[in-house]
């Protein structure tokens, strides 16, 4: 699997900084693959970081 | 807990550039590496067998290299693909007369041309296909069709977030192929992952993320892979309540008199 710790801490300080920011938005402004900010969300949300907005 | 939303951009895959992290870097620099290959459960001979040689099912489809590296893997095969075609369960057709009829263009010979706006036709030389950007300004680009399907393991259910477009059938072209295919399909499938394509596209405007999974059938003696392509995240709008509506309302009661005699 691609997504390594730096990609799960790019994502997390990225939410963290724009809280409700979508999955697209996180994608683009870091310049990372939908899919890689996909696998670092869901392994964020296993850990307990981070959560799916309402 | 700082929480994100799901979003949805259209014709997102067209936007995305490739990115390379650090890690991909250093596994493509080391790409020369030797695969040591990691002890799996293999179909019996013969059915390694009778896949290979069953050729009138294997031939056919869009020619492409497949490349994997991971789980001791180091794949690079040469596949084919084909858009998987199902017959409707239920089949409609319009009649006239008795007749099956269908709607086509008739009478006056008609064209296709490039047209703006305003109607006013353009050469086709001059047609170029660029990327709209948020800002409205256009960047051209070109999309080619895909001849190099490069494959990363993904959990599984990261696929349940993409809407899916279509689904294509990818399958080795020799025995050497289907055996460097069955490797990952095996991989995969013991760790509950599926592979993920983050480019691939028929060429003809489109680009699409795509995921492959391994399918076994019932008696483990063949497997398929079938690709999804998606052109996006799923974006669920229409959210319902899990809590009755009903149950939620007091049911009303009937007015109460008082007694006065």
């Amino acid at each position: 699997m691609v997504v390594n710790q730096q990609t799960k801490q790019k994502v997390l300080d990225y939410i963290i900084k724009h809280p409700g920011a979508s999955d697209v938005e996180i994608s683009e402004a870091l310049n990372i693959h939908i899919v890689d900010v996909t696998v670092a969300l869901l392994l964020l949300e296993d850990e307990g970081l981070v959560k799916e907005a309402e | 807990m700082p929480s994100y939303r799901k979003g949805s951009k259209q014709q997102y895959a067209v936007k995305r550039k490739k990115v390379l992290s650090k890690v991909e870097a250093k596994v493509k620099k080391a790409g020369k590496t030797k695969a040591t290959k990691l002890p799996m459960p293999k179909p019996e001979a013969s059915a390694s067998k009778s896949a290979a040689t069953a050729p009138s099912s294997l031939k056919g489809g869009r020619k492409a290299t497949l490349r994997f590296k991971g789980f001791g893997l180091n794949i690079k095969a040469n596949v084919r693909y084909e858009t998987e075609k199902v017959e409707p369960l239920i089949k409609t057709a319009y009649v006239a007369d008795g007749k099956i009829v269908t709607k086509k263009f008739i009478g006056p010979k008609k064209r296709v041309a490039w047209v703006d706006e305003s109607g006013k036709e353009h050469d086709k030389s001059k047609v170029q296909q660029v990327q709209i950007l948020d800002d409205g300004s256009m960047i051209p680009i070109k999309i080619e069709k895909t001849k190099v399907i490069d494959v990363e393991a993904v959990p599984a259910k990261i696929m349940d977030e993409f809407h899916p477009d279509s689904f294509l059938e990818v399958w080795g072209q020799d025995d050497e192929d289907i055996d460097a295919l069955r490797d990952l399909a095996f991989e995969l499938k013991s760790k509950g992952m599926v592979g993920a394509v983050k480019k691939f596209s028929h060429g003809y405007g489109k680009v699409y993320v795509a995921f492959i999974r391994p399918i076994l059938s019932k008696d483990g003696k063949s497997f398929v892979l079938e690709m999804m392509l998606s052109e996006n995240k799923k974006k669920h709008r229409r959210w319902m309540p899990t809590e009755k509506a009903l149950k939620a309302k007091k049911k009303a009661e009937e007015p109460k008199v008082p007694e006065l005699w």
